[in-house]
């Protein structure tokens, strides 16, 4: 994965299930009173915990580090195109929508958007 | 200090022919443990126990989602007595949380180096509910040989024949392969063990026919190279995952035994057709695993497969109906959807569907997968073309000299269990 994706600006090291290293491409926009963070799963560059299984988490660790407003996230999970031919990795984005707990996110509810709704928002 | 180390029976699927192996995950943990413990293996899906057998620790080792519930079963009822139990293993590390509701300990990662401080701690009264070396990897030098002396052997056999041993010369996988967890089990770091180990191990092994359960032969190519020089002078004959698609490893492998390969048909292209007509140039058979159900398969798409599965001539082959195991890309996928409407564990044996398939409605995908076997074996059934596959390994076997006849007393028996003739 090229950190030169345009929705990859860094790499994101963190903790994740069972205290396992991860790492995942990150994309910070604030913008209108919002943040908005994208999320994208590396896959095989990322020896821990997939980001699908550890949003809630990640949300919340992402907040506090990057000094974010819990109320003012827009997280945004993305799957980048593998090339595989394999159709279900096509690149995918989708809101994440959780509860909230304090400065705790929990409970994730994912609603799939196009490539073209996430530009408007960065944009 | 006496432990029952037990692996829970499961219902295996109605279509596969019934082959009880010897299990491998229990021996390799056994082979970590310290000598002053004294080991009752238990496979139950060959053998009862008794709960008053005497026992200071009950350890119980599952491979399969579908084991899950058994093995909490068992350590309900052990724990009731009073007796502590500690789970691992592969689905223990798949379903902990869960599993930790059931445990007095939940073990996560490899045994190996570290099961002593978890004894160490139970003998002082101060077993933790947790303990968690998913980051701390053995090193591989530490690993076996697997304690098949554990087995009671005469319970894996078939009317005389002796089942394949398993047996593993590396752990973790590289790749990241859409239904699969064996990336979060073993780590995307392929670690092999040293080749002096392995050929100390393969000669431990009273048996000429095994099954390597790498998680596959295709991560490194020299490596595999040596692998298989290694083998050569103990003329096993040997079934594993995916071999490289090199002609240099290929030959060898054929010269180390390589009887039969696990490989993925997922599609009908020519990659396929060649992969599989490569394997049979080098004299190695192939069994077709085909998994249906995947969001990129209409109806049509899995008949075309079907028809393609009978232009490339396959051996043997094996469907499977896509299940959502936990810690795969495929869960992930169905859980952001909601598309996962089963979960009954006991259930995903990967012969059902417990998830809505993008294209079809789960009874369908279930009637297109009834329908993948019978007319797969319509022609010829599964037993006829398992004994082709009998008959090459004996051919091979006679001419290097190994060939074992089928032991006699064991005619009439088939996994321990009286058969007619």
């Amino acid at each position: 994965m090229k950190t030169d994706d345009k929705y990859v600006d860094r790499l994101y090291h963190f903790n994740g299930k069972w205290d396992m290293p991860g790492i995942c491409g990150l994309k910070v926009v604030r913008k209108s009173g919002k943040t908005i963070v994208i999320a994208t799963n590396l896959y095989d560059k990322n020896p821990g915990t997939s980001i699908s299984r550890w949003s809630a988490q990640l949300a919340t660790i992402i907040c506090s580090e990057l000094e974010i407003d819990p109320g003012e996230l827009v997280f945004i999970e993305r799957n980048p195109n593998i090339h595989s031919r394999l159709e279900f990795y096509a690149e995918t984005f989708d809101i994440v929508e959780f509860d909230r707990e304090g400065s705790h996110f929990a409970n994730p509810v994912w609603k799939r958007i196009s490539g073209d709704e996430v530009d408007e928002l960065i944009a | 200090m006496k432990i029952k180390l037990i692996y829970p029976r499961w219902k295996k699927l109605d279509r596969q022919t019934e082959f009880n192996l010897p299990p491998h995950g229990p021996v390799v943990f056994a082979a970590a443990l310290p000598d002053y413990t004294e080991v009752d293996f238990v496979d139950e899906n060959m053998q009862s126990f008794s709960y008053d057998d005497p026992v200071d620790l009950v350890c119980i080792s599952m491979m399969l989602t579908s084991q899950v519930k058994r093995g909490w079963e068992i350590a309900d009822t052990y724990r009731e007595m009073g007796i502590k139990v500690l789970f691992g293993g592969i689905s223990t590390m798949l379903h902990a949380e869960e599993t930790m509701l059931h445990a007095d300990s939940v073990f996560m990662g490899e045994a190996e180096g570290h099961i002593e401080e978890v004894l160490d701690d139970f003998a002082r009264g101060e077993m933790k509910k947790l303990y968690n070396f998913m980051n701390q990897q053995p090193d591989m030098e530490l690993v076996g040989p697997a304690r098949r002396n554990l087995y009671d052997r005469d319970l894996y056999y078939h009317k005389g024949v002796q089942m394949v041993d398993l047996f593993h010369a590396s752990r973790g996988c590289k790749f990241n392969c859409y239904p699969c967890a064996v990336s979060f089990l073993g780590g995307r770091r392929f670690r092999a063990r040293p080749f002096d180990r392995i050929a100390e191990e393969l000669d431990t092994i009273d048996n000429n026919r095994l099954f390597v359960v790498d998680n596959t032969l295709a991560q490194d190519k020299e490596w595999t190279k040596e692998l298989f020089r290694t083998m050569i002078p103990f003329k096993k004959n040997w079934c594993s995952h995916t071999i490289s698609d090199d002609s240099e490893v290929l030959n060898l492998a054929a010269q180390a035994g390589s009887w039969y390969v696990y490989q993925a048909v997922f599609d009908t292209s020519d990659y396929i057709k060649e992969r599989i007509k490569r394997y049979h140039d080098y004299g190695i058979s192939v069994e077709g695993t085909i998994l249906l159900g995947m969001d990129n398969q209409t109806e049509d798409d899995m008949k075309r497969l079907f028809d393609f599965l009978g232009e490339i001539n396959l051996d043997l082959a094996e469907f499977t109906i896509l299940t959502p195991f936990p810690e795969t890309k495929a869960y992930d996928d169905m859980l952001k959807e909601s598309r996962i409407f089963d979960h009954d564990w006991n259930h995903y044996t990967a012969d059902r569907a417990v998830y809505q398939p993008r294209h079809v409605s789960p009874e369908r995908l279930q009637e297109l997968f009834e329908y993948a076997w019978e007319s797969f074996y319509a022609t010829e059934t599964q037993e006829q073309k398992m004994f082709k596959l009998m008959m090459k390994v004996v051919e091979r076997e006679m001419a290097s000299g190994t060939y074992r006849k089928p032991r006699t007393d064991l005619m009439e028996s088939s996994f321990g269990k009286f058969v007619d003739r």
